[in-house]
């Protein structure tokens, strides 16, 4: 033991010598650096004469400081480095199989230890990796060359600064410690051409043109040079040095105007600016000096559109959905889209706003169609906005170009086509990893965080897809949906092992939650694969029917007319049918589905052969065999072409098999929660009824309601806040999931009146919440993160947790006084309760039902069995509450069971709606896609792959209306109802500039 | 071929001249051809003498005659309706047909690669008639007449039964109007075990005419059944492991199926596994009656049952001297004592007609789209190259305690290979045709890669078996005649390569045409 700890030291003794040594290095380093920028600096301040001899002590103070501080940063560490802890620490980075390790060996050095012989073994192993560690891998120069790369390259500036500089390094110090210097130097510059009259105080003010909209602006002391947009009047005040008799204003060197001269010295003129040049005022026959007229060009609006994508490819009546921004010096008249077709170009108007912004934004909304553009056309967009230039004419600025395609329905379905193959199969590679990765990844935290890292670039390939697939369109298709569960499927997981990072052992019941994450991750890729994969296969069976269909007919034509041809023309109508079945061939080379593409392979091989027969009975005479042979292909095609439209039948059947089950389970669900809803208002008026002394607890239930409910919505509120935290070695997260999740339970429970649950999970979320509230104080002493967000959300939290004690108190005292129901209400109860057992025992029939339909649903539809079942078990509970007489237990669970048949229905209704897209996307019904999402009241949203998967709102346009108040109206009249979230942001985004204004 | 049907022919003394209509019918209703057709000739021309030799002639297989007779009767009651239904439909599924004869035996089919079932249908006839014919009591007269249909719809029409009960119950053939009528193997996606089952169609035929057509369905289907596959084996084969499982699970939970819901057809039974189980149970207690009272033990109750015994009272006349319950007992015992295999297995569904997908000819994976949908996973992941991921996603589409379904371990053998696992590969395709011996594609990988191995002889054999059940696939009809011919047997190498040439030709033979085609 004692030897490993010696030697142990001994290596953090060596790690340490070397990090001194490279600190001192470094610092030597720096402080030459830091030296020769300075100098350099102080030689172009010299030369500019921003330095003088003045201050020239100070200035060379700076000098000599910047050196000495720069070189004390990494001496700051110096004494640090010979902390044996601090090597140990840098050593577990290195090793992470050390697992603390070398530091439990240290520690135990100073501290008496627990069991010696355990602590040898650990000494022993911490000894073994810190020798195999070199001490150039703990410390490394690569900061020490970059030092060193740093101070050569300020010392070759220091060198250019001699050659170019008019005063080099060397003249720079002289003329800072000499005041001399400067005089001699001075007398070097060469002189002014002819004598000038001195003028001093001089005054610019400025008159705007109208069109750029600018209060007239004075300029006191100035040093006489104009800078104006063209059009600007300027109005020039200045005093003589000498007493002057006459003046006048020269300006672009034509004819002196008059100027306006005041006792002798007060001279004023005015003259308007037109470009660049000068001006002066003579006084007789002396000028006073030029001053440069230097006109501010009025440039053209800046325009830019945001969007990654440059090359969109979309439908005739897809929409191109672009968000752009324009700006001008003076204000923006117009904002048009160019279209830019073969040279051709036209352009089409998106704004023209009543007043003149100086900023302009929204979202182009058109569509090819709308930009008159025929499918299979492309074209060049840009955005335009025009400027309101009065003087020098409007001009217009142009974002930088988009280039479409418009592609034809076959071409668009083409597409989509073969994206969706590409993002299958990119998607299979994905599953590929994720499958053979272990669960969990490994079980320390920084093995997680490195993972997560590993298993995010899996992805790059499909995310480069999805930046192409969707260039500008349809984010409302299936694949959108699948693509968003994705992302927010791989979200969750990879932040959550990310959150893991570090060297200690991963909490188990985050390692649980992780294994979990891993595994529903998994299913989400499976069923993105199958969704995308059996749209895939269907539009391929269906080309290949129109195909085979088609080859089918031609041999049959051949067929019947084949005893009229002679040789030549049977073989010439033969090759044709080659060809139109070779065709067919290489479209069911791109199947991708096992059975079918042997069986087309299969069927391939016969037509070859008999092809090759049919040939070779016409060339050798044999014209009956031809055409027996001829017959038979016939008849092989016919059969090919029946068994593949018998296999679309049998598609279509089970799709519609499908849909009438769904329908079927539909209409039993909505049933259920109508009967359900009909039994429980009786229950309840037969409590009202026979049950008076029951209001006491009806009234407790409702307030533990509302409170589980006022939990539930402020630990919603707390995830944003707690967020930041979940990429740290904090796991904050998980803790507040559970959190979460026992709030919603409890306020089923309490929905549900089941006393016994509501006073369990009251209790599990009172522990969880002081857990939350433990790491929030951790947090907060360590002080990581925001400490304000972090002290809103501890008292959060512990407002929750008084919410919850004041439920687990009103729960207790409804256990202690449980209420004696009358005889009878008892009696009216225990008449219902068959009722209500039947409705139990029907919804586990449709529970049955929905366990099928969900069995051969090609995606999932979570929720719908599962809500139908707990549908089923609650509606049960009731019955049993009726039968022994309990009516609140009785009206909570016939209150959950209609919750839950509502649930079951939403997943049936989100099911169906995919199921329909999915058929629809098969079909390559692009239009039909698109506006199917619409019929769910999803709006349009902007076009690259990830604003896709985004949902911006955007607001009309002002100018759509007649005047600022109608539109101010229309706003306010938008936003009185239920509206999302966002428009809720653009409302408050809306009285914002208000006030700005 | 030897006219195996010349010695029934003369049992036809017994018929007698002027006959009425009615006994003509009755000759018609014990499969006594030969019997109906003199009485028809000599009836006279009435309606109901027209519709008699209407009857004859669709029952010979000639089916425009039957069609014109039944016409020229006139309007009749419901029945002839129906039967003018039938016989158009028939007509209809028998369009362009050719027929093949030998001696008394002949088979009709379409034109095309059903030509390759030919030889063998008449082999498979021929041995039935030698091997199983003795067993109940010789055959009827006047010849047989065989029609292999090419596909579900035609064989549908051609039978007279609802599709949805040939969907259900997985019938793909049947002995009525003295003929046999057989789909052909090529109309299911994964084939089935068609000899088989033109044995047991033929030993219906023999049976309606052994009792008059009084056999009661549980009687036919036990001795055909128990029968089906004598005319190639010495003994029954051991019960399937599906119908092993389907017995087992009844008898633990009492749920055998009563003999008098077996009336009036299988065909009519809830389901497949109703229907399977049904055949089990008859044919194990056939198998029993021949165990406890010897081989001619099925002829003599045939005897009884045509003289009016009530079937079950005749079975046990002969098997336990006239005690239901002690026959009863003992066949109980018998299956007790059988060590059924109890594990759960899927029933392979009957696909008539082109499945909707690689899983639809699968007994698990049919039903179980969420497992399918995990095998598909699969194909992909190996089509990407990612056997190993492949074979993660094969196990999860296995339901829970229950062997890997047949299309999953050809699937999965393919992945085990692919990383050069053989003797994986190997054994899982081993317990895969244990579990699942009709599933003809496990048999042809596993026959080549026991060729790859260098076991010609154990390739053959499931080459062989694959064939028997899918006789279609031209790789395996390669297979075989490289095999034959490497193991010294040059007839059926070429027989087998005459197949691989039809196939190749998608049925045609030019220069060779059916006996009337």
């Amino acid at each position: 033991m004692a030897e490993s700890v010696a030697r142990i030291k001994a290596s953090l003794r060596g790690f340490a010598r070397r990090e001194q040594r490279n600190l001192l290095l470094q610092a030597g380093l720096a402080a030459f650096a830091a030296w020769c920028l300075a100098w350099a600096l102080l030689a172009a301040a010299v030369s500019s004469d921003v330095a003088s001899s003045a201050e020239g002590w100070i200035w060379l103070g700076g000098l000599a400081l910047a050196g000495v501080v720069a070189g004390a940063i990494p001496l700051r560490e110096l004494r640090a480095a010979r902390d044996a802890r601090r090597q140990a620490l840098r050593v577990e980075a290195l090793r992470p199989e050390l697992q603390g390790a070398l530091l439990t060996v240290l520690d135990r050095e100073t501290r008496p230890p627990g069991s010696p012989s355990l602590l040898a073994r650990l000494a022993a192993r911490a000894a073994a990796a810190v020798d195999s560690v070199a001490p150039a891998l703990v410390h490394p120069a690569a900061t020490v060359r970059r030092v060193a790369g740093l101070a050569v390259a300020s010392a070759l500036l220091l060198g250019i600064a001699g050659l170019v500089l008019p005063r080099g390094p060397i003249e720079a110090l002289a003329a800072l410690s000499a005041p001399d210097a400067v005089a001699e130097i001075a007398e070097d510059l060469p002189e002014a051409d002819g004598p000038r009259a001195l003028l001093g105080d001089i005054t610019l003010r400025y008159l705007y043109p109208t069109y750029t909209g600018r209060e007239p602006f004075e300029v006191p002391n100035s040093n006489g040079e104009v800078h104006a947009p063209p059009g600007t009047v300027v109005e020039v005040r200045a005093r003589t040095g000498e007493p002057q008799e006459t003046a006048s204003l020269v300006v672009y060197e034509r004819a002196p105007a008059a100027a306006e001269l005041v006792e002798g010295r007060s001279v004023r003129g005015s003259f308007t600016v037109e470009g660049p040049g000068a001006w002066r005022f003579v006084f007789g026959e002396l000028p006073s000096p030029d001053y440069a007229i230097v006109p501010d060009p009025d440039l053209a609006p800046d325009v830019s559109v945001q969007t990654k994508q440059r090359v969109l490819s979309l439908a005739l009546d897809g929409e191109i959905s672009l968000p752009w921004t324009a700006r001008d010096d003076f204000g923006l008249t117009r904002v048009v889209v160019e279209v830019d077709e073969g040279g051709k170009k036209r352009e089409v108007e998106v704004r023209a706003p009543v007043d003149v912004p100086r900023v302009l934004d929204g979202v182009l909304s058109v569509t090819p169609a709308s930009l008159g553009l025929a499918a299979g056309a492309s074209a060049k967009l840009r955005v335009g906005a025009w400027d309101n230039d009065a003087v020098s004419g409007k001009k217009a600025g142009y974002s930088s170009v988009i280039e479409i395609e418009v592609l034809g329905p076959r071409g668009r379905a083409d597409r989509q086509a073969k994206y969706r193959k590409l993002l299958r199969d990119a998607l299979v590679l994905v599953l590929a990893d994720f499958l053979l990765d272990p669960a969990p990844p490994g079980i320390l935290g920084a093995e997680a965080s490195t993972w997560a890292t590993a298993a995010a670039a899996r992805y790059e390939p499909f995310d480069r897809l999805v930046q192409e697939a969707w260039g500008g369109a349809e984010p409302d298709t299936f694949d959108a949906t699948l693509l968003r569960a994705l992302r927010d499927d791989r979200r969750g997981l990879l932040s959550f092992a990310s959150g893991l990072g570090g060297t200690a052992r991963i909490a188990d019941r985050d390692l649980a939650m992780l294994v979990s994450l891993q595994g529903k991750h998994v299913e989400t890729v499976e069923n993105g694969i199958l969704m995308l994969d059996q749209v895939i296969r269907a539009a391929a069976l269906a080309t290949l029917e129109e195909l085979v269909v088609q080859a089918a007919k031609e041999a049959q034509e051949l067929k019947s007319d084949f005893q009229t041809l002679d040789k030549p023309a049977a073989l010439a109508r033969l090759d044709q049918l080659e060809r139109l079945y070779q065709q067919l061939a290489r479209e069911s080379a791109k199947l991708d589905d096992g059975a079918l593409r042997d069986f087309v392979n299969s069927r391939s091989a016969q037509v070859d052969s008999l092809m090759d027969e049919i040939r070779k009975a016409i060339r050798e005479g044999r014209m009956d065999d031809a055409k027996e042979l001829m017959d038979r292909l016939a008849e092989t095609m016919q059969e090919m072409a029946d068994q593949i439209s018998d296999m679309q039948q049998q598609r279509q059947k089970s799709g519609e098999d499908l849909q009438k089950a769904m329908e079927q389970v539909k209409t039993e669900l909505e049933a259920l929660e109508k009967d359900q809803s009909a039994l429980r208002e009786r229950t309840e008026s037969a409590r009202e009824e026979h049950g008076d002394d029951m209001q006491e607890a009806v009234d407790r239930w409702k307030e533990v309601e509302r409170l589980a409910g006022v939990v539930v919505e402020q630990l919603g509120k707390l995830d944003p806040e707690l967020e930041p935290f979940r990429a740290t070695a904090w796991s904050g997260g998980s803790v507040l999931g559970e959190v979460r999740g026992d709030a919603a339970g409890l306020h089923d429970s309490a929905r549900g009146r089941d006393l016994d649950t509501a006073l369990l999970r009251a209790d599990q979320m009172y522990g969880s919440l002081g857990m939350l509230g433990g790491r929030v104080s951790a947090a907060i002493r360590r002080q990581k993160g925001d400490p304000t967000a972090l002290a809103v959300s501890a008292r959060a939290v512990e407002a929750q947790q008084k919410n919850v004690q004041k439920i687990r108190e009103l729960l207790d005292e409804m256990a202690q006084r449980q209420a004696q129901t009358s005889p009878a209400l008892q009696r009216e109860l225990q008449q219902m309760a068959e009722e209500q057992q039947q409705i139990a025992e029907r919804a586990k029939g449709t529970a049955e039902k929905a366990g099928k339909v969900a069995e051969n649903l090609p995606m999932d539809a979570p929720g719908l069995e599962e809500g139908t079942r707990r549908g089923a078990e609650q509606a049960g509970r009731a019955a049993k509450a009726m039968r022994d007489g309990e009516p609140m237990p009785a009206e909570g669970g016939q209150r959950a069971a209609e919750d839950a048949f509502r649930e079951a229905q939403d997943a049936l209704d989100e099911a169906s709606r995919n199921l329909r897209q999915m058929q629809q996307a098969s079909q390559g019904q692009g239009k039909g896609e698109r506006e199917e999402g619409k019929e769910d009241g999803e709006g349009d949203k902007p076009g690259d792959g990830e604003d896709m998967l985004s949902q911006d709102m955007a607001l009309p346009a002002p100018e759509a209306f007649r005047t600022p108040e109608e539109y101010r109206r229309a706003l306010l009249q938008g936003m009185e109802g239920e509206v999302p979230e966002e428009y809720k942001t653009l409302n408050r985004r809306y009285y914002e500039e208000l006030v700005r204004q | 071929m030897k006219s195996w049907f010349a010695s029934s022919l003369l049992l036809l003394s017994g018929a007698a001249w002027g006959a009425s209509v009615d006994e003509g019918r009755a000759c018609l209703e014990a499969s006594d051809l030969p019997c109906a057709a003199r009485i028809a000739a000599t009836a006279g021309d009435s309606a109901a003498a027209l519709a008699l030799r209407a009857e004859v002639a669709f029952a010979s297989g000639q089916f425009a005659d039957a069609l014109r007779l039944l016409e020229s009767a006139g309007p009749g009651d419901e029945q002839r309706a129906r039967d003018l239904a039938l016989y158009r439909a028939t007509l209809q599924a028998t369009d362009g047909f050719v027929t093949s004869k030998k001696g008394d035996v002949e088979i009709r089919y379409l034109p095309g690669t059903d030509l390759v079932l030919v030889d063998e249908a008449f082999e498979a006839l021929q041995a039935a008639h030698d091997r199983i014919g003795p067993l109940l009591g010789g055959a009827p007269p006047g010849g047989i007449r065989m029609e292999i249909y090419p596909s579900a719809e035609r064989f549908t029409k051609a039978s007279g039964l609802p599709p949805e009960a040939v969907q259900t119950t997985g019938v793909v053939a049947l002995s009525k109007w003295t003929r046999l009528l057989v789909t052909s193997p090529r109309a299911l996606g994964r084939g089935y075990a068609w000899k088989d089952t033109i044995a047991h169609e033929y030993i219906h035929y023999i049976v309606a005419w052994r009792t008059q057509d009084r056999a009661p369905v549980w009687l036919q289907e036990g001795i055909a059944r128990s029968h089906e596959s004598l005319w190639h084996l010495d003994e029954p084969p051991i019960l399937q492991p599906y119908q092993q499982s389907l017995l087992a699970d009844a008898l633990a939970n009492d749920t055998l199926v009563p003999l008098a819901r077996m009336h009036p057809s299988m065909a009519f039974l809830d389901s497949a596994d109703e229907a399977a189980l049904a055949f089990a149970q008859v044919s194990t207690m056939m198998v029993h009656l021949r165990e406890v009272a010897g081989d001619a033990a099925v002829s003599a109750v045939l005897d009884r049952v045509r003289v009016g015994t009530d079937a079950l009272k005749a079975t046990a006349d002969v098997g336990t001297q006239g005690n239901v319950d002690t026959f009863m007992a003992g066949w109980r015992e018998r299956l007790k004592g059988m060590h059924l295999v109890s594990r759960k297995l899927a029933a392979m569904p009957t696909v008539l007609g082109t499945p909707e997908d690689d899983f639809g000819i699968d007994p698990v994976l049919a039903n179980r789209r969420d497992l399918a949908g995990h095998a598909r996973l699969g194909d992909l992941l190996r089509e990407a190259d990612r056997a190993e991921a492949a074979l993660v996603e094969y196990n999860k589409a296995i339901p829970d305690g229950e062997p890997a379904p047949p299309t999953l371990s050809a699937r999965m053998s393919d992945a085990l290979l692919t990383l050069k696992r053989v003797d994986d590969a190997l054994a899982t395709l081993r317990a895969s045709v244990s579990d699942y011996p009709e599933y003809a594609s496990t048999r042809k990988r596993l026959g080549s890669i026991l060729l790859s191995q260098g076991k010609p002889r154990e390739a053959l054999v499931q080459y062989r078996a694959s064939a028997d059940i899918n006789p279609f696939d031209p790789d395996v009809q390669a297979a075989l005649a490289d095999l034959y011919t490497s193991l010294g047997d040059p007839s059926l190498a070429a027989r087998h390569a005459r197949y691989r040439g039809i196939l190749a030709l998608g049925g045609a033979t030019p220069g060779e045409h059916g006996d009337d085609g």
